[in-house]
């Protein structure tokens, strides 16, 4: 359980090393930030996980 | 309008992961490729879309008090 929030919380504990191993900018880095650590997109993972249907994979 | 900034939103978002995807090609990133890989899914899912506007729509008519759903 929890697989949609813990990909998000891996992507969101990498960015900086991202940032550093592609030629990202600073505006995509906060953007993709701000995306991922959005209350209502939280929200919505928490009912993907609760619906559980990427578990399965 | 909310609705389409924020689908303007999540295609960026979409745009950038597949972009990172495409670039972290050593053995090491493998794991934050396959995490990746979900959050691509996730955005892309039909249900992801079906739920943000399930949201929107609470969100637009709760706030708007002229609305009323009949």
């Amino acid at each position: 359980l929890r697989l949609c929030k813990g990909a998000v919380s891996m992507i969101l504990d990498s960015l900086d090393d991202i940032h550093c191993l592609t030629d990202c900018t600073d505006k995509d880095r906060d953007f993709l930030q701000n995306i991922l650590e959005d209350t209502q997109f939280h929200a919505l993972l928490d009912k993907q996980d609760k619906v559980g249907i990427f578990t399965l994979r | 309008k909310l609705a389409l900034r924020k689908q303007g939103e999540a295609h960026r978002a979409l745009e950038l992961l597949e972009d990172y995807h495409s670039k972290l090609i050593k053995p090491q990133d493998k794991q934050l490729r396959n995490a990746i890989e979900r959050v691509i899914r996730i955005f892309k899912s039909r249900l992801f879309q079906a739920l943000l506007d399930i949201q929107e729509f609470y969100e637009i008519t709760l706030l708007d008090d002229s609305k009323s759903i009949q």
